[in-house]
Parts: structure tokens; C-alpha cells; sequence
């Protein structure tokens, strides 16, 4: 009796399993298709795009780029000098300096003739305490504004500098990436276009600057990394940048704009109480609580996504960084998707509450674990002599050219689109990649995102019960932080 | 290139094809020879399967062996024993006829009559137990073989004698795994193609674009520089192709690239080369090849169409233009419009004024830069605008009113402005502002006092500007109604740039702490130079 | 003959300008980028530069910049769209540019400006 039992919940199993497969498939497959669609208009629509109009027209609006520095006292002079050199007419540059322990303040007092000031501003997001607002003495330097204060980690430094800031849109960018001189026309497109709906927010594409070379603030001739963890994360920016979030975008259900490069509407942000700093997810969080803010208000809006190579950054190219790294994802992934369970599978939220957040749960979150039970099922098939087992092998051995498949796809989209890694050599690097990608790097991946659940278990960071508890409409996080 | 992603897509397809023979294999697994030889001993018989010893002997030997014990029978120069049934049986005989008469018997094999090799028996034993007909290790005595059937089967452990193909058609997993695999193989049969289709198609598309630009610098030069703008006139379209590479004109991507080139070079250029490209433009009926882009189905094409018309100033194409400025589509909407502001030279911006869709900032940044043109020619009638029924074309109106620094429609404003919609007053507001417009202060003291943030903020900004004494009584006033950091830090920089010592009396008097804050950033040296 | 160095990422209006430019006898360099710009003048040794304001990877003040550093006497004709903001064009007769041609130009009018600028 227990055996018959037994035997049919290995067989469920197994049923579930080559349903995920399957279903990983059809996601992917139309993941292609959106985006290659989508793609193709981003790049029609570009013809008729005279970007220079936007840097003098009186109609452009205006842009606060807010860059938290912690630490990086060695770059942040020059990398605040190409901030400032952007092509654009109405911008401000709010440099938020988070308690850095080295010298950068003192650095950028020196560089750029810096002078305290009594600046007066409003605590609307509650951050912590600033200890000064730093202008320049010298004109040339006047759209510069340096906020120092105390230590409170990224999110917290961002909202500090959404509160100094003044101007309609927020830039919230990290300070080492590298950024393209028309990055900021570029990016204000998709809030200057569209008719009846109101664009809340834009992403970027994030490129992968190692190795390449940079002079001034762009990068002149692109290579790929050295090492394969690198060269690896050159494909999966590709994949999720230009596949992923072309996707999303097309159904309007993108979830997700990078911290490191990402354009918000300020009253918007003002109005759901800016950033959560509770969480290491913060900038998805964000994301979500401003579409949920638009949808409980029954307002049309559009989360937009400019595909273009406008803002490179260096990758970790050392496993513990990225281990660390992507633990921190899958944490703030778990985070989001607990703090706004109410929107899951709930038709009021549309496409967001439908497909994106069942999307994020199954095949982001719950990825490590399923593919991990998935190979533990089939050795133990494997063990028993089962004859499914050959089933499983199979299915793994087309998983792999699946992936194959989409990541040879997500570099020709690369070539196709913009053509940045135009030498052979450089394709046939990335191509070797891909295909040992899945045994060498995978797993890995695997492992640090079931690390990544277990220190959420744990409660690492020690806000776990809140969070577990969610939040109850999209502006409750201020009752949070408050 | 091509070739590369061609041999990736054929060794892709060969590894899927092993993939494939090596998942049938894996089913029809024979028995390792091994397992067979084992079998055969210890099987007492086999059915079908039975054994002979043929020994060739030295004829002395022949009599000290008792060859008729060992039931052997002589033929030839062969002695042959009996057909045996166990392999086992077969083996004793052989090593008892090595070891003790030293002799070199030969085993031969009969698969029921037929006399076969080793290799034929193997086949024919795991396909026996492959399909279930013999079973190794069951022993079945000859009465049981001629008794019940059930007795037979009894001994038999159950086992459906077709299992596996029952298996296969039954199992949902096996039918899952082929649908997987079948949707995978055909999508990615068919993504593939068209990517290296797309591919291929865009390099040669960009390596012939830049053949034929280069191919355009030249002749384009000469005609500029070396010819006079009579001269072109004269010309026929013959003599014009002469200057140009020979039979590429009849080239849709040629013309392509050749009316850009002439579009850049049109943009950058002043005085009588304008006059000049679009000579040559039209000479070479290269203003037919945009006109038909209009009947294109892409939208792209459309709206590249409507921007050469606009750029090549083709006028005769207004008529159509009209059509498309309440075409669906953005692109092709906004371009036409631009085109129609552009070449109809009308006054009135009626195109604008009798738009339906909402104009994005986008659009409007694209009509003032042509109406600002039009503008220094002429002047142009905003009116129309402002009493348009649509409210984006209305906002768009206001703000005209000051980019264009009409004064003289402050008036209008004036009097849309109390039955105005949010949006609206606030741009009013700002045109008021900027155009210093003094005579409407009572409109901004009623916004001050409006409890939409927004329309207050702007009120206080404009008074900072254009306010009175009552304005500073009136802020004094609102002061005292307001908690919003923004509006308190908005009324005391106006206050402060309307009257200093009226805002340094009402600072000094006051203790709020807010207040004192904003005191310091508006007296801070560096901040109030920004 | 006299070196004349454009850097202008437009290779159209490049080309025709040098065009215009070799009927007046001159010896003309074309480069697209800033970054060219820069080892061209370092290397080809022009006795006049013509550069555009918005260069991949450099901007026109940044070879102005370049330019003064490494030969101070060479003019340089800053060639630039229109409506750019006014603070480009005084910053780059500030760093000692030679003349300031908006697009749209003549190119007859650009030789002109040459040749007085060389003959200087």
C-alpha cells in the first residue's frame, strides 16, 4: 500500500518536473519573440529620433542624477567629472557620500572647490542624518551638489538625495558606471513620448565594461573579459538585458530596473516614500511599489526600457564577489515578492499581479530549489534502475541545448542590434562560454541562490518578520520606516 | 560569417540526431556476452538452441577412444557427437576430449536446424529474453509443460510481455518529454533560420550601404562645386546619371542611401547648395521613389517617406500629408504634422488646432522648433490653439505663448484662465511669469490660495517675479496656512527677492524652526549665487 | 602644401569639405573620432584643424584643449550645429579657437576662413 503511494508521488514528480521544463520553454521561446519584436521597433523608432533637440528644448524635462559613493575615493573625482560633462541642458548632479571611511569627501572638497553650505531641504523620506550639502565656489561647477552623511547603506543614501533633489526626474545611478555623453536624451525618450498613459519609470541596459577600453568616460573599443566568470555575465547581461527585459517591456511587465541605471518619475516616488531600506532588493522593490501605487489608483502608466548600450559597469570577476553578489539577489527577489504577496495572482494588478510576479516566483525564486530536486530525482532513478530515469537524461541533455540555444540567440541579437564585440575572436570566446556555461557556472549559480534562501530563512539582516508580513497598499512602507 | 553560423547549425543538428539514436539504443540494449555465456551454462536447454562436437582425428588415436560410449558416430574423417541440448553439457564433453585424449574438438551451433556461429546464437538469446519468451532461471519440468497454463504462468513472475511499448504509449511523461522535445526542435528549426537569415540580410544591407555612400561622395562634390546652379538646371536626368555610377540608380537600396546622403548634406548646408541638392533631388526623380514610400505597409517607410518630403520640401505631396496627420500611428502622425506646419506655411497652425490625439512633449518639441521658424517670418496665430478642443493642444497654446514671448495674447490667457483645467492654469501661470505679466496679478493671488500644491507652488514662484505690496501681505498671509516644506521654502524665496527687509523683519520675529532653516539657505552666500 | 585636418564623425560633410578644400591646393587628413582626432594631432602635424563640437568619445573643447597643449599656434575652426549651447561656444574661444562656423554652412565660406586663417 505505502509502495503504491510511494510510487505515485515519484511519478507526480517526475509530471511536475517535465511540466517545468516544459513550461521554461514556452516562456523562453516567447521571451524570444517579444523581444525580438520589440526590438526591431526600438530600432525603427531610433530613425526618427533627433536626440540633439532634446538637450536645448524647453520642453525636455529636467533631470537629478542622485550617485551614492561609499568608499571609492580613488575614482569618484573623475567619475563625478563625466557625470557633469553629460549632454544635456536641465540636469543636476546630487553626489551622495554614505559615510565613506577613506578621504572621498575631503577629495571632492579639493577637486571641485566645494564649500559648506546651509542648505535648506526637507526630510519627506526619512533618511539618515546628513552632516553637510557641499556646493562649488566655482561656476563652472555649479550643477554639482555634494551631500555628505552618515552611513545607511545604498538605499538610504538615495533617498537622502531624492529629498535634496529638485528637478521632475531622478536619475539614480551608481557612481563607477561608465556613462555614454547621450545617455540621458536617450533615456528621456519614453517619458517624452508617450500620449495617455504616464511613464513612472525607464531602464537601462548595463554593459560590461572589463577589459574594455575607457577613455573619458566612454568605452572606445569593446573585448571581452578575461576570465569565464566574467565572460559569462557579458552573455547573462545580454540575455536578461536585451531579451529578458525587452520582454517584459513589451507587455508592459517589467519588474525590474537596475539600481545601477535607472530613471524614475519624483513625484511618483515621492508620493510611495522612495526607497525601502530594509531591503538588499531595493531596486525591484521600488519598481513594484510604484506600479502597484498606479494600479490601486486605477492609473494607465507604462514602465519603459531603452535597450541601447548607454552605461557600462565593471562585473566581479572573483567568485566570492559574485557569490555574494548574487546571494544578494535571490534575497532581495525572495524579499519583494514576500513584502507584496498581495498582488500575486490577483487580476487587480493586471499583467503585473498575472505574469510577472507568478513569473518571478517559479522560475527566479524557486529556481534552485526545483533544479536541484530535479537532479536529485533523477540519480535516484538513476540508482533504482528506474527506466524514467532515460526520460530525465533526456530532458536534461535538451535543457542544455535549450540554453545553448538562448544564449547563442542573446549574442546575435548583440550583433544584430548594435554589433559592439565586432571581433571574431571575441564571438568564438563567448560561443565556448556558452556552451560550458551550464556545467561550470550554472551550478554554481544554483548553489549561491539556495544560499541566498537559506540566509533569508535565517533572517539575515534581522527585518525577516516584517518583511514576511508584507505590506498592505503600496505607500505602507513609510508607516515602516517611519 | 555566414559560412561560421551555417557549420554551427549542421553540427547542432548531427549532435541532435545522435541525441536521438542514442535514446532508441539505450531501450534495445542487448546482453553483454558475457551474461550470455552464462545463460547458456547453467540453462539446462534453451528452446531451438542445440550443440554438436566434431572432432578431426589422427587415425591412430582412433582406437584407444570408446567413441561409441560417448555416443559419437563417424562420417568421414569426422567423428560427430549427438545433437545436444545444454551448452553446458556440450562444454564437459569438449575439455574431457582436450584434456585426456588431447584432441581439438570443434563446437558447432544449430539454431533449430540451421547451423550457425557463435555470434548468431548471442543474437538469438537476448532477443529471446528481450521479448520475454525465455526466461533465464526458470525451470520448467515436462510435467508442468503439459499441465495447466495457469500452473505455468504462476511460476512466471508478472510481467506484460509487451511492457515497454505499453510503456510508451501510456506513460504521460514519455509524451511529455516528445512534446518538449518536438516544440523545441521546430522552434528552434525555425528561430534559427530566420536569425541567420536576419543576419545575413542586415550585414549585406550595411556593407552595400557603405559601397554606396562612398560611391555618392564624389559625384555629389563635383556637382556642387564644380557646376554652377544654372548649369545643373540645364541639365537632363541623363546628364545628371552621367555624373553618377552607371545603372545604379535603378537600385531601390542605392536610392535610398543617395537621398540621405542629399538630406545630411541639405541640413548642413547653406545659400545656393540647398537650391542645388534639391535640384539634383528632384532631376534624378528621386522625389517619386519617396512619394511611393507613402503606399508602403510598414510604418517605417511611411514615416521615412513624410520625412524626406519635409526635408526636400515636396509640396505636392500636402494633400497626402493631410491624410496621415490623424494616421494611428505615432510616428507617422507626428511627422506629418511636422511636415504639414512645415511646407503649408500656414499661419493659423490649423493642422495643429484640429488635432484629435493628445500631443506628447515629445511632438511639441518637435512643432515649436518649426513654429519658432515660421515664426521669424511671420507671425503666427496661437489663437486657434487656445480654443481648440483638445486640452494637450490647448497646454501646448500656453506654452507657445511663451516661447514665442507673444505679449499680446497675455489677454486670451487671461480669460481662459478662470474656467481652466489644472494643467492648464498651471502652464498659465508660468506664461504669466515669464512674460512678466503684471496686469494679472489677481489671478495669481486667487492660485496662491488654491489648495492644489502644485498650482500654489507656481503662484508663489510668479509673485517672486511680478508681485506687489499686496503680494507680500498675501504671502505673509499664506505663510501662515501652509505645514508643506516646499510651499514655506517657495514663499519666503519670493518674499525675499520681493522685498529683503520685509522678509528679514518676518524671519527675525519668527521661531519656527523650518523657517530659520530656510533663512539660512536663502542668506548662504554660495546658494543664493545658483 | 599645407596640412588641414578635419575631425568630424559626419563623413559626408567631411568629405566634401575636403573636396573643396584640395581645389584650393591643401593637403587634407579626415578623422571620425575624438580619440583619432587626438593622435592625429599629435602626428600628422596640421597647420589648421577643423573640428566638430559632438565627437564619439571626445567633444570638440576636449581637442581644443589637446590641440593648444601640443601646438599652440595652429588655428582651429570649431564647426558645430546650431543651437548647441552657448556656453560651448565661449568656452571654445576662451581655450583660443580661431573661428566659430555654425551648421548649416557653406563650405565656400569655410575655404574662405582657411585660407585667411593660414595665410595668417
Amino acid at each position: 500500500m505505502y509502495s503504491l503511494l510511494f510510487n505515485i508521488l515519484v511519478d507526480l514528480l517526475g509530471i511536475f518536473f517535465l511540466f517545468y521544463s516544459f513550461s521554461i520553454i514556452v516562456f523562453y521561446l516567447l521571451t524570444t519573440v517579444l523581444s525580438a519584436l520589440e526590438m526591431r521597433d526600438h530600432l525603427r523608432k531610433n530613425k526618427f529620433a533627433d536626440y540633439k533637440d532634446i538637450i536645448t528644448s524647453p520642453l525636455a524635462p529636467s533631470i537629478s542624477i542622485i550617485a551614492p559613493a561609499y568608499n571609492e575615493a580613488n575614482t569618484v573625482v573623475q567619475n563625478v567629472k563625466s557625470l557633469l560633462s553629460l549632454h544635456y541642458g536641465k540636469f543636476e548632479v546630487i553626489l551622495v557620500n554614505d559615510g565613506s571611511k577613506d578621504d572621498s569627501i575631503n577629495k571632492l572638497i579639493e577637486n571641485f572647490q566645494l564649500v559648506k553650505t546651509e542648505y535648506a531641504y526637507n526630510e519627506s523620506i526619512s533618511a539618515k542624518p546628513i552632516k553637510g550639502v557641499y556646493k562649488s565656489e566655482n561656476s563652472s561647477y555649479s550643477k554639482l551638489t555634494v551631500v555628505d552623511k552618515e552611513n545607511g547603506g545604498k538605499a538610504d543614501a538615495l533617498n537622502v538625495g531624492i529629498n535634496i533633489s529638485n528637478n521632475e526626474i531622478i536619475a539614480c545611478i551608481d557612481v563607477d558606471c561608465i556613462l555614454s555623453s547621450d545617455s540621458l536624451t536617450r533615456m528621456m525618450r519614453p517619458f517624452m513620448e508617450e500620449t495617455n498613459r504616464q511613464v513612472i519609470a525607464v531602464g537601462g541596459v548595463i554593459g560590461v565594461a572589463n577589459n574594455c577600453d575607457v577613455k573619458d568616460g566612454t568605452v572606445t573599443k569593446y573585448r571581452v573579459p578575461e576570465t569565464l566568470l566574467g565572460r559569462f555575465q557579458v552573455i547573462e547581461y545580454f540575455r536578461s538585458f536585451l531579451m529578458g527585459r525587452m520582454a517584459w517591456t513589451r507587455v508592459n511587465g517589467l519588474m525590474l530596473i537596475s539600481g545601477a541605471f535607472g530613471f524614475f518619475k519624483r513625484d511618483l516616488v515621492m508620493k510611495v516614500g522612495g526607497y525601502f531600506p530594509k531591503t538588499v532588493g531595493e531596486d525591484m522593490e521600488l519598481v513594484v511599489r510604484m506600479r502597484r501605487y498606479m494600479e490601486e489608483n486605477k492609473l494607465p502608466y507604462k514602465v519603459g526600457f531603452i535597450p541601447d548600450p548607454l552605461c557600462w559597469t565593471e562585473v566581479p570577476e572573483s567568485e566570492q564577489v559574485l557569490s555574494r553578489q548574487r546571494n544578494r539577489w535571490m534575497r532581495g527577489t525572495i524579499e519583494t515578492l514576500q513584502l507584496h504577496q498581495k498582488i500575486r495572482l490577483n487580476p487587480e494588478y493586471g499583467i503585473m499581479g498575472m505574469v510577472s510576479y507568478p513569473f518571478w516566483a517559479i522560475f527566479e525564486k524557486m529556481a534552485p530549489i526545483f533544479e536541484i530536486l530535479g537532479v536529485i530525482y533523477t540519480i535516484a532513478m538513476i540508482i533504482t534502475g528506474d527506466i524514467s530515469a532515460l526520460y530525465f537524461i533526456g530532458l536534461f541533455i535538451l535543457i542544455y541545448f535549450f540554453a545553448i540555444m538562448i544564449s547563442s540567440f542573446s549574442i546575435l541579437y548583440e550583433e544584430i542590434a548594435y554589433n559592439n564585440y565586432k571581433s571574431s575572436k571575441d564571438l568564438n570566446k563567448l560561443i565556448k562560454t556558452i556552451l560550458i556555461e551550464p556545467f561550470v557556472i550554472h551550478p554554481k549559480l544554483m548553489w549561491w541562490g539556495l544560499k541566498g534562501h537559506w540566509d533569508f530563512i535565517k533572517g539575515k539582516g534581522g527585518w525577516g518578520v516584517m518583511i514576511r508580513k508584507g505590506f498592505d497598499k503600496a505607500t505602507d512602507k513609510q508607516k515602516v520606516t517611519e | 560569417m555566414k559560412k561560421g553560423y551555417l557549420r554551427k547549425f549542421l553540427f547542432l543538428i548531427f549532435l541532435f540526431s545522435f541525441f536521438n539514436i542514442s535514446f532508441i539504443k539505450g531501450q534495445n540494449d542487448s546482453l553483454s556476452v558475457e551474461k550470455i555465456e552464462e545463460i547458456l551454462t547453467f540453462e539446462p536447454s534453451i528452446q531451438g538452441l542445440y550443440y554438436q562436437l566434431e572432432v578431426k582425428t589422427p587415425k591412430s588415436q582412433l582406437g584407444q577412444i570408446d567413441f561409441e560410449e560417448m555416443n559419437f558416430s563417424k562420417s568421414g574423417d569426422f567423428l560427430l557427437s549427438d545433437t545436444l541440448v545444454s551448452y553446458g553439457k556440450a562444454l564437459e564433453i569438449k575439455s574431457l576430449l582436450e584434456t585426456k585424449y588431447n584432441l581439438d574438438p570443434f563446437l558447432k551451433y544449430f539454431i533449430f536446424d540451421m547451423v550457425s556461429d557463435r555470434e548468431s546464437v548471442n543474437a538469438y538469446l537476448s532477443n529471446l529474453i528481450r521479448n520475454e519468451i525465455f526466461i533465464p532461471g526458470i525451470q520448467i519440468t515436462q510435467e508442468e509443460m503439459e499441465g495447466e497454463l495457469i500452473i505455468l504462468g504462476s511460476k512466471v513472475p508478472f510481467k506484460p510481455f509487451y511492457k515497454l511499448r505499453i510503456k510508451l504509449l501510456q506513460d504521460i511523461k514519455v509524451i511529455l518529454l516528445l512534446a518538449i522535445l518536438i516544440l523545441f526542435i521546430f522552434s528552434s528549426v525555425i528561430l534559427v533560420l530566420t536569425m541567420i537569415f536576419i543576419k545575413a540580410r542586415k550585414k549585406e544591407k550595411e556593407i552595400l550601404t557603405k559601397r554606396f555612400k562612398d560611391l555618392t561622395y564624389e559625384p555629389l562634390s563635383n556637382l556642387l562645386f564644380e557646376k554652377s546652379l544654372e548649369e545643373i538646371m540645364e541639365y537632363s536626368k541623363q546628364d545628371l546619371e552621367q555624373f553618377l555610377p552607371t545603372n545604379y540608380l535603378s537600385k531601390p537600396l542605392f536610392k535610398t542611401v543617395l537621398i540621405q546622403e542629399i538630406i545630411s548634406l541639405n541640413k548642413n548646408m547653406k545659400g545656393d547648395f540647398k537650391l542645388k541638392l534639391k535640384l539634383i533631388y528632384r532631376k534624378l526623380d528621386l522625389h517619386q521613389f519617396t512619394l511611393s514610400r507613402l503606399q508602403s505597409k510598414r510604418w517605417d517607410e511611411v514615416a521615412t517617406g513624410i520625412v524626406e518630403i519635409n526635408e526636400m520640401d515636396l509640396t505636392e505631396a500636402l494633400p497626402e500629408m493631410e491624410k496621415l496627420v490623424s494616421n494611428k500611428n505615432f510616428y507617422i502622425r507626428s511627422n506629418a504634422v511636422a511636415t504639414q506646419l512645415n511646407l503649408s506655411n500656414d499661419k493659423n497652425l490649423t493642422v495643429l488646432a484640429r488635432q484629435k490625439y493628445p500631443l506628447s512633449s515629445w511632438q511639441q518639441m518637435k512643432y515649436l522648433r518649426i513654429i519658432k521658424f515660421l515664426s521669424t517670418q511671420n507671425l503666427v496665430k496661437i489663437i486657434y490653439l487656445l480654443e481648440s478642443d483638445n486640452v494637450s493642444v490647448r497646454i501646448f497654446g500656453i506654452r507657445l505663448v511663451r516661447y514665442l514671448g507673444r505679449v499680446d495674447r497675455i489677454a486670451k490667457l487671461s480669460e481662459m484662465y478662470p474656467t481652466a483645467s489644472l494643467p492648464e492654469k498651471v502652464e498659465i501661470l508660468r506664461s504669466f511669469n515669464a512674460l512678466n505679466a503684471e496686469s494679472e496679478l489677481n489671478h495669481v493671488h486667487d492660485a496662491l490660495y488654491s489648495d492644489q500644491e502644485e498650482l500654489c507652488l507656481i503662484a508663489i514662484q510668479t509673485l517672486g517675479n511680478i508681485g506687489d505690496e499686496n503680494s507680500q501681505a498675501f504671502l505673509i498671509q499664506r505663510l501662515g496656512m501652509i505645514q508643506s516644506f516646499a510651499l514655506e521654502k517657495a514663499i519666503l524665496t519670493s518674499l525675499a527677492t520681493l522685498n529683503k527687509d520685509v522678509f528679514l523683519n518676518f524671519v527675525s520675529t519668527s521661531t519656527k524652526a523650518s523657517y530659520m532653516k530656510i533663512k539660512d539657505h536663502l542668506l548662504d552666500p554660495i546658494l543664493s549665487n545658483v | 602644401m599645407k596640412n588641414v585636418l578635419i575631425i568630424e564623425d559626419d563623413r559626408l560633410i567631411s568629405s566634401l569639405v575636403q573636396f573643396r578644400l584640395k581645389k584650393d591646393g591643401y593637403n587634407v587628413t579626415m578623422v571620425e573620432d575624438g580619440i583619432a582626432g587626438m593622435n592625429a594631432i599629435e602626428n600628422a602635424s596640421p597647420d589648421l584643424i577643423i573640428t566638430d563640437v559632438m565627437i564619439p568619445f571626445k567633444n570638440g573643447i576636449e581637442i581644443i584643449n589637446h590641440a593648444k597643449k601640443f601646438s599652440p599656434k595652429v588655428p582651429i575652426i570649431v564647426l558645430s550645429s546650431l543651437g548647441e549651447e552657448e556656453g560651448t561656444v565661449m568656452e571654445a574661444f576662451n581655450l583660443g579657437a580661431s573661428d566659430f562656423i555654425p551648421k548649416p554652412f557653406n563650405p565656400n565660406e569655410l575655404a574662405m576662413r582657411v585660407k585667411r586663417l593660414i595665410n595668417n
